[in-house]
Formats: C-alpha cells, sequence, structure tokens
C-alpha cells in the first residue's frame, strides 16, 4: 500500500488503514514499514463494528474490506474478497479511484 | 316421538350451559346426560366441555422481550386448554394480558407468535379457585442466518458511518474530517501486517 501511497494522494484521496491494534502496535508497525499514510487503532471496534467489518471468524479482528468514500461521505466502491481474507493490490484500488 | 320432547325441552338447557360453560353445569344435571347420548353427534359438540371442573382461575402475564426487556403493547396472546380450544386476546399498552374465568384443574398453554421474535409456548395449570397465576413470557428476538453479521461490511450508495479514532502517535482522526475535501480510501485490515 504504502508504494502506492503516492498514486492515491494524486487522485486526491487519503488513505486510511483501521485495524483492531492498540496505539503502541499501530506506532511500531507504522515505524517499522515507513508508512505514510492514516493509521488508525480501533481497539474496541467502534469503527469495525460500524461498518460490519468484523470476522466472522475472529470478531476481535477486521475482515479486510477496502471502501472508497467520496467527498459527500457516500460509499461509492466496495472491494470485499469472498475468501474471507483476501486482500487487493494497490494498484486496483487506484485504478477504482481513476475510474469513479 | 320421545326424541323429539328431549330436543325441544334440551335446547334452552344447552343454551344456558354455553352461557355458563365456565361453571361447568354438564355434570350437576343429572339425567340430561344420560339423554345426551339419544341426541344426534353434531348436537352433543356444543356441550362437550370435557371433566367438570370446580371453580375458576385466572392467567395474567406481562410479555416481554427477551433483549431490550421492553414490554410488548397491542400483540396478541393465546391461551389454548387442554381441548385444544384457543381463546385470544391482545396485550395492553403496559403489555399485560389476561384470561378470566378458566376452568382450574387442567393445563393451558399460553402461545405467543410475534413477527421478530420464536414462537413461545408455555404450560400454566390455574390449581386453585379464584387463583391468578401470574407469568412473564421473555419473547426471543429470533436470529435470522442471514441477516446475522458476517463481516460483509455496508453497500456501495450508502452514507459512510463516521468515526473518530487515534492513530499511533495519539492523535485523533474523524472521517468527517475529509468532508468535502478529499476523497478517503478506507481499508479495514487484520492488523500488525
Amino acid at each position: 500500500m504504502q508504494k502506492s501511497y503516492q498514486a492515491i494522494k494524486a487522485e486526491n484521496a487519503e488513505l486510511v488503514v483501521i485495524t483492531t491494534d492498540k496505539q503502541a502496535v499501530v506506532k511500531d508497525t507504522a515505524n517499522k514499514l515507513g508508512l505514510e499514510f492514516v493509521t488508525l487503532s480501533d481497539p474496541d471496534r467502534q469503527a469495525i463494528d460500524a461498518y460490519n467489518a468484523a470476522d466472522p471468524f475472529n470478531p476481535r479482528i477486521a475482515r479486510p474490506q477496502y471502501y472508497i468514500v467520496d467527498e459527500s461521505g457516500i460509499i461509492r466502491w466496495k472491494f470485499l474478497d469472498e475468501r474471507k481474507v483476501g486482500r487487493l493490490p494497490a494498484p486496483k484500488v487506484v485504478e477504482a479511484l481513476k475510474n469513479l | 316421538m320421545m326424541n323429539q320432547r328431549i330436543h325441544t325441552m334440551l335446547f334452552p338447557t344447552l343454551l344456558i350451559c354455553m352461557l355458563s360453560a365456565a361453571w361447568g353445569c354438564g355434570e350437576s344435571e343429572t339425567g340430561i346426560t344420560d339423554e345426551i347420548d339419544k341426541i344426534d353427534e353434531d348436537k352433543v359438540d356444543v356441550i362437550d366441555e370435557g371433566p367438570a371442573s370446580v371453580g375458576t382461575g385466572s392467567i395474567r402475564g406481562l410479555l416481554v422481550d427477551q433483549g431490550t426487556k421492553q414490554t410488548l403493547r397491542n400483540s396478541p396472546v393465546q391461551l389454548v386448554d387442554s381441548q385444544g380450544e384457543v381463546r385470544e386476546t391482545v396485550t395492553s399498552r403496559s403489555g399485560v394480558f389476561e384470561f378470566a374465568n378458566l376452568p382450574v384443574g387442567q393445563k393451558y398453554t399460553v402461545v405467543v407468535e410475534l413477527d421478530g421474535y420464536d414462537k413461545h409456548e408455555s404450560v400454566v395449570t390455574p390449581a386453585a379457585a379464584d387463583e391468578t397465576v401470574t407469568v412473564t413470557v421473555n419473547l426471543a428476538p429470533t436470529i435470522n442466518e442471514e441477516e446475522f453479521p458476517q463481516g460483509d461490511g455496508l453497500s456501495v450508495g450508502t452514507k459512510a458511518p463516521n468515526f473518530e479514532l487515534k492513530d499511533g502517535n495519539g492523535k485523533a482522526h474523524s472521517l468527517a474530517d475529509y468532508a468535502g475535501k478529499q476523497r478517503v480510501v478506507l481499508l479495514f485490515d487484520r492488523g500488525a501486517w
């Protein structure tokens, strides 16, 4: 994702990643991987539950899924892998931003 | 000729029996019961009240949503007696229902079938005359497998719920921060990646 971050920024979009990791873990991961985008800690699953994004097999963590939210706050695009663990290559997200 | 006379005698009596069924007149009216056998089957049906009972009792209950603990008003409640006869009422504004004039000494089943809840059946037996049995009926909301959250997320076209969460440095970020300025690629992940 970091590799595609500039391309995402170029589409006038911000990348925000949410996990159940505690703040310290989020900080550690961001530092270790040199992440420039926004990484948020949601240990109480405030946002994860609001988006119905808890993993059905392990509700303590999120099921990977991607959204593009437009400037007016409407979800315009979504990716959810049916295998429940899948991740989408970052360039696909950039492509989706371009196509919207 | 004999039958005809019994009919004319019996009919006013039958009516009274129906109106006062709760008092259980069938057995006490000796003589009549012997004659009933001679009457056509369909005419016997109406006074077939089963075993004689001594006095009547009541069942009073409260209908409650087990999940929210809220009382449920204007909801139909049925009472089925041991002969399969169904009585029906509707709960009051405070969720109370009551069945009165129930011959004692038999089992009654309280049946509640409401949309969104599992069917409820419980057996109540008013034992003594003038007794009011109080029950609380807790309705369990139906868990629909289809609607059960499976982490499928939200649909395209819906409003993205706002959130406010902290990053690794303790700085708060809200989805609303980007409103009117930028699009947001929102990514939920398993973590520690």
